[in-house]
């Protein structure tokens, strides 16, 4: 019975396809993961939603730790540069915001890919002794896109 | 049958094999040291497209907005090289700087190359402890920091200011260039609070004439 045989060959064939699937899945070094995971926030981290719930946006000292050209592009209102290049400039024209009270500071950088935000916020708590110092999650992007949505 | 089989296996390996890149990078980590004074430093990675076919770049992303690309050409012949050259601002960063560029190519079933540039930002001096604290309602005692010079030549503390009236404090001179004491003591430690001396020197390098030592009063502290 020729389709029959042909059957058989298509099931051999995509066995095989599957074998190699299952192969370059296993031992490929870039192989993507099966699914999309949300990472759980860490201890110090917030999303946009939750600054404001807990605070509001107007009652948290916003740090923006991406470069110049960036922040003066676009920034959270009211929010002040802080990054690692300018860190001691920036810091003496900012210390005195950041002295006073205990208003949590929130650091964010450009995207959930960038590691400025945790850099510059983990030396505010090492290097100033600064308490509530958070990251936001997605930074500038997920602020951006909660203004876009709830526009 | 047989003969399909094989086939459909030459097939499935000349596809797997296209996964494999064409850009051969000289090197895709790069470790360098720059100097002090350095506000911009160049990192080069060099590469040969080994395949058979031209490759276009698409592009590249940066870890950090510190860190901007620039690539010879767009699109690479058959057996060309060229040499993708990242603009690492440094600012005024010291230690290690780490960043990394992400570089998209129009190879079929190509993985992006991720090009990790590490540059070593000497510290010419340095402040030590970084910070000093005191707990709430402990002994206002004294507490000392010390500004030190970690370069050949030396740098003159020309200034130092607080900001908080609460602290007094005392600037010493142990080696005139190297190595100043600075003692730092609390009038009270009644409430919590956070202050910063700033220190001014006459480093001929702008970006590294400004200091700051840092100081609190909390739960917890000076223990």
């Amino acid at each position: 019975m020729k389709w029959k045989r042909g059957f058989r060959e298509a099931l051999v064939l995509l066995g095989l396809a599957a074998l190699g699937a299952v192969a370059v899945k296993a031992f490929h070094p870039y192989a993507p993961a099966l699914y999309l995971q949300n990472e759980p926030l860490r201890e110090d981290e917030v999303t946009v939603e939750m600054v404001a719930e807990r605070w509001g946006e107007e009652g948290v000292i916003w740090i923006d730790a991406r470069q110049v050209v960036e922040f003066e592009a676009g920034h959270i209102p009211g929010a002040m540069l802080l990054n690692k290049q300018g860190w001691t400039d920036q810091l003496w024209e900012i210390w005195s915001v950041l002295e006073a009270g205990d208003i949590p500071v929130v650091v964010y950088c450009d995207s959930a890919a960038c590691k400025a935000s945790r850099e510059i916020a983990e030396r505010l708590r090492q290097n100033t002794g600064r308490g509530e110092v958070y990251t936001l999650r997605g930074g500038w992007e997920a602020y951006r896109a909660s203004r876009s949505s709830n526009e | 049958m047989i003969g399909r089989v094989i086939l459909a296996m030459v097939m499935w390996g000349s596809v797997a094999g296209e996964v494999e890149g064409k850009l051969l990078f000289e090197t895709t980590e790069a470790e360098h040291k720059a100097e002090a004074e350095d506000d911009v430093f160049k990192v080069r990675f060099p590469f040969v497209n080994e395949g058979t076919e031209p490759v276009k770049i698409t592009k590249i992303e940066s870890s950090c907005g510190c860190l901007k690309a620039e690539v010879s050409s767009e699109v690479i012949g058959a057996g060309e090289e060229g040499v993708i050259t990242g603009l690492f601002n440094l600012g005024a960063a010291t230690g290690e700087n780490e960043k990394f560029l992400t570089v998209k190519t129009d190879e079929v079933g190509g993985e992006p190359y991720r090009l990790v540039t590490r540059v070593l930002v000497p510290e010419i001096a340095s402040i030590e402890p970084k910070i000093l604290s005191w707990g709430i309602g402990s002994e206002p005692e004294a507490k000392v920091f010390e500004f030190i010079v970690k370069r050949e030549e030396p740098i003159r503390v020309t200034e130092v200011s607080s900001s908080r009236e609460e602290f007094g404090f005392e600037v010493e001179t142990v080696e005139e260039g190297r190595r100043y004491r600075i003692t730092l003591k609390p009038v009270s430690t009644e409430k919590a609070l956070l202050g910063v001396l700033r220190i001014e020197t006459d480093c001929e390098i702008e970006k590294h004439r400004r200091h700051m030592a840092f100081f609190s009063v909390k739960q917890g502290g000076g223990e």
